[in-house]
């Protein structure tokens, strides 16, 4: 079984070298057949595992010092190589098309290369089992995600938003090697095994040294809140698929990262599962308000991202909490929920972007406002991204749906452990965060497909190709697959949480009996809903069909003469909204009022700058660079300035000897 | 036999309660008022005429009312009218808030549809309004399975009364009076019989459905406001057993329902800018509600 992840794996390198040798047809027959033999071969392993069996574990000698070549494959990492090898051959589908249609825009190799090379590390990763290995397979990846970010390296955004995304990850990649020098050093050896038994012997300051490294590292990965900064700028510039690869998977390896870092701790101290909710809250809320005021499409997905970045915290912090009270049910169902929603948000963010890829190359650019009525020239696009959408905001009959349900879950039964009832006042956040949610892309959705066309670019617009429709329309369809059957997932995840929590399966599975029936019965009662949706339409038909049935322009109570400029924008339907909020907002508003009694031009102008990153970074570094400024009086740029310098700091030495 | 009586009672009786609600408005303001039966009467002539929609329009608007009608159908089947609800589970609690939900964000979709500026201001209102009242919903609910260490709707709203009239779930009760109101358009949020500009949220949004499709629409919100009432008379009045527990059960109703008209009556709709500030004292109130339960 082994033998056929590492063919998977070749695969996946065989494609990386194809993509660079071969060009125009070939390259994308070959492309394609690389990536389905690798990510299908990748299941393979992926699905026995999550079935019950055992897979052996494989060793090869690597030349670099304490590195090994060792990898194998426990329920955990099982369930996020399926994330990879679904959501990475979707893409990579949608790729070609979408490559196919940029006209020469992109740099066809590099972005096939990169492509590549993204998965292979991104699955290296989570079957490492060997620190060194670990590492570089993730900056393997980091390194990958940001050509792909400057693949349009022509445009100064997508360098500046390389320049960031590579300053942020090389940042928590520091924390990562502190992290595991630390307690690969205590051990004696960085494999994963030994480390997890030296662990016990960590005093709890030094455990709690080891989660902040962890933190900062793997959160700076997975989008936490203050952490969160090259997320808005770097997932827009990227080529659609890309995007969609680096929200709906990268962000999970940073889930990933912290999952098995608690793996590895014998205990988890109360205060873990705490910070976790806090963050997750915070991310959570902070995430959805800035996507509802956003006018790029992108963007508003990447701080999305954010949002369910936030949720999957909180399913963690109710996991940590029951590890920590030792409640059984609280932990699994934790666990499984943060474990269940990665995947979730792997399915439908990927749909989503793709979908916004295909709306960009129709309308040549990410704007939301100058759009409308797509639904008429591009009805299956449409059709699809109002199933992500409504996935994304968590609402039955979809998959969103079920691991919001399992939070809420287990936010209720916890309260009735110890200081863990705290975390009840989590529910009114989580609430919150869907009804934003439901306001934020009901706007994106609105204003991009909905009511008349604003603008001629609209009538020029059709459908994707085969090649691009076809992903999303699966990723679509898997989304209300698993709304309405949960139960295998569910099983999955909680094969993986039984991991996290060290708990042996069959005593995971009779704890978590309750919710899983529970869950069952929401997937029915949501395959109810379609029913029930379905006989009330052909109802209405029947009625209808004696009566007399016309088309008229819109009525509104004597809407005379009605222009597309009459509707309601993205950012004034956001608008009572964003008022509430105003505070943490903080829109920079520019507004030009006309004077004097014959009204002349005026203007207006709001912007949400990023809080973290434009209203605290660059004002600190900006200030950090002035004091620093006064240290230029050293360089005088004359030679003997620098020789008396150096005379002076070797006097300064020989007295502080003496 | 529970879920047939369910499905009776929900079909027939929820339009009654409506024109319950409008008699006393009227009697308030010195009129004679619609008959009681109203909503009936307009519900089938609604159902046999023909629709006009608009070119705007695409299959969004077409599965808007379809959507949301099955949506509250299937939440009915959650709720415990009389005894213990057909399907309880542990948790439907919050399916039962996120169907509602699912029936909103399609009423949203289907009125920005149509692209014009009516309905977009009552989409946005509507998108605003309501993600300021969820939290206060799901607060309550948790709050109430605190105290009845019981997640299930049948479970959470079956307090002996002594328990019923404590600190906590007295204020949850309240918060769940205030969601009703704001779900179901009640003046002081929203005034349910005008759809002008001041008053441009859950009416204005459904202005150019005809036909069956208003029918489903007005029925609709009936259910929603019968099936939120009935969650209150849960709280409110404890219902025995036996023959004496329908009769109780209908006077409780009915009082919920004077009760609505009578605060419709005495208070005039909310400045637009006050109804967020009024939502999140609700969400406050449901956070001292649950922080008294906790304790």
């Amino acid at each position: 079984m082994t033998h056929i992840l590492l063919v998977s794996f070749g695969f996946l390198a065989a494609g990386a070298v194809f993509s660079v040798i071969l060009r125009g047809r070939l390259a994308k027959v070959a492309v394609l057949i690389n990536l389905s033999l690798g990510c299908l071969m990748g299941l393979i392993p992926a699905l026995r595992v999550l079935t019950g069996g055992f897979i052996a574990q494989f060793h090869a000698a690597w030349p670099v010092p304490l590195g090994e070549f060792s990898i194998s494959l426990d329920p955990l990492s099982a369930f996020f190589l399926l994330l990879i090898c679904v959501v990475s051959l979707s893409c990579g589908v949608y790729g070609e098309g979408y490559l196919e249609a940029s006209h020469g825009r992109l740099p066809l190799p590099a972005v096939r290369f990169f492509y590549f090379l993204l998965t292979l590390s991104m699955a290296m990763i989570v079957c490492a089992q060997n620190a060194v290995l670990f590492l570089a397979a993730w900056e393997m990846m980091a390194l990958s995600g940001f050509f792909l970010i400057c693949a349009e390296d022509q445009k100064p955004a997508a360098r500046r938003a390389g320049l960031l995304y590579l300053i942020c990850t090389h940042i928590g990649t520091l924390c990562l090697f502190a992290l595991f020098a630390l307690m690969g050093s205590k051990a004696g050896s960085m494999n994963f095994t030994a480390i997890k038994t030296i662990l016990v012997n960590f005093s709890t300051l030094g455990l709690n040294s080891l989660f902040a490294l962890a933190l900062i590292g793997f959160g700076m990965k997975a989008g936490f809140m203050p952490l969160h900064i090259w997320l808005p700028e770097a997932h827009p510039e990227a080529p659609s698929h890309a995007s969609a690869v680096l929200s709906g998977v990268m962000i999970q390896m940073g889930i990933y990262g912290l999952l098995r870092f608690l793996f590895l701790c014998p205990s988890i101290p109360k205060a873990w599962g705490f910070i976790f909710l806090i963050i997750g809250v915070s991310s959570g809320i902070f995430g959805i308000l800035f996507a509802l005021v956003q006018r790029d499409l992108k963007r508003l997905l990447a701080y999305s991202t954010i949002e369910n970045a936030g949720i999957i915290s909180l399913g963690m912090g109710l996991g940590c909490l029951g590890i920590s009270y030792g409640n059984n049910t609280l932990a699994l169902v934790g666990f499984t929920a943060a474990i269940l929603h990665a995947l979730n948000h792997g399915l439908f963010k990927s749909l989503l972007f793709l979908s916004a890829g295909a709306f960009y190359q129709a309308l040549g650019s990410r704007e939301i406002e100058g759009a409308g009525g797509l639904a008429k020239t591009m009805p299956l696009t449409s059709l699809f991204s109002w199933i992500g959408a409504a996935a994304i905001c968590g609402l039955p009959p979809l998959n969103g749906f079920i691991s919001e349900w399992l939070i809420y879950y287990g936010l209720i039964h916890g309260g009735t452990i110890g200081r863990a009832r705290y975390a009840i006042f989590c529910v009114a956040g989580l609430a919150l965060i869907s009804g934003l949610a439901m306001a934020c892309f009901s706007k994106a959705y609105g204003a991009l497909t909905l009511g008349k066309a604003r603008s001629q670019i609209v009538q020029n617009t059709t459908d994707p190709s085969k090649l691009m429709i076809l992903p999303i329309a699966f990723l679509a369809i898997s989304c209300l697959a698993i709304g309405v059957i949960p139960g295998p997932i569910i099983l999955f995840a909680a094969r993986s949480s039984a991991i996290v929590c060290h708990i042996d399966f069959q005593s995971s599975i009779s704890a978590l009996a309750t919710p899983m029936t529970q869950a069952n019965f929401i997937g029915i009662l949501g395959a109810a809903l379609l029913g029930m949706a379905i006989i009330l339409w052909f109802w209405r038909s029947m009625k209808l069909k004696r009566q007399k049935v016309s088309l008229g322009s819109t009525w509104t109570c004597g809407f005379i003469s009605p222009t597309p400029r009459m509707q309601y924008t993205a950012s004034s339907y956001a608008q009572p909204l964003a008022r509430v909020f105003e505070g943490l907002l903080q829109p920079k508003i520019e507004f030009h009022p006309s004077v004097g009694y014959w009204p002349k031009r005026s203007s207006f102008r709001s912007d949400t700058p990023d809080p973290t990153l434009d209203r605290f970074l660059l004002p600190v570094f900006i200030s950090i660079k002035a004091k620093l400024v006064l240290f230029r009086r050293f360089q005088r740029g004359r030679l003997q300035y620098y020789l008396l310098s150096v005379f002076l700091f070797l006097i300064a030495l020989f007295l502080w000897k003496l | 036999m529970r879920f047939f009586e369910q499905m009776v009672a929900v079909l027939i009786l929820p339009p009654f309660f409506l024109g319950i609600i409008a008699k006393t408005k009227a009697a308030f303001a010195g009129r004679k008022g619609p008959p009681v039966f109203q909503l009936y009467y307009d519900l089938s002539k609604l159902l046999n005429k023909g629709a006009v929609y608009s070119e705007t329009a695409t299959w969004i608007f077409r599965l808007g009312p379809v959507l949301s009608l099955a949506a509250l159908f299937i939440a009915s089947l959650l709720v415990p009218l009389g005894g213990l609800a057909p399907i309880s589970f542990s948790g439907d609690a919050i399916l039962f808030a996120y169907l509602l939900g699912m029936g909103r964000f399609i009423t949203i979709a289907a009125a920005l549809d149509v692209g014009s500026s009516f309905e977009g201001m009552g989409a946005s209102r509507e998108a605003t309004f309501s993600s300021l009242t969820e939290p206060a919903l799901i607060l309550a609910f948790a709050g109430l399975a605190l105290a009845t260490k019981n997640f299930s709707l049948s479970g959470m709203f079956s307090l002996p009364i002594g328990r019923a009239l404590g600190a906590g779930t007295t204020l949850a009760m309240g918060s769940l009076l205030i969601a009703l109101l704001a779900e179901n358009s009640r003046i002081p949020i929203d005034d349910p019989t005008t759809h002008l500009e001041l008053t441009m949220i859950h009416e204005v949004m459904t202005l150019d459905h005809s036909g069956p499709d208003l029918a489903f629409i007005l029925y609709g919100s009936a259910i929603k406001l019968f099936l939120m009432s009935a969650l209150i008379v849960r709280l409110i009045v404890p219902i025995p057993t036996g023959a004496a527990a329908w009769a109780i059960w209908y006077g409780a109703m009915i009082g919920i329902s004077i009760g609505i008209g009578i605060i419709e009556s005495s208070l005039a709709r909310f400045r637009l800018l006050r109804v967020p500030q009024f939502l999140i004292a609700s969400v406050c109130v449901a956070a001292f509600a649950v922080i008294l339960i906790l304790r």
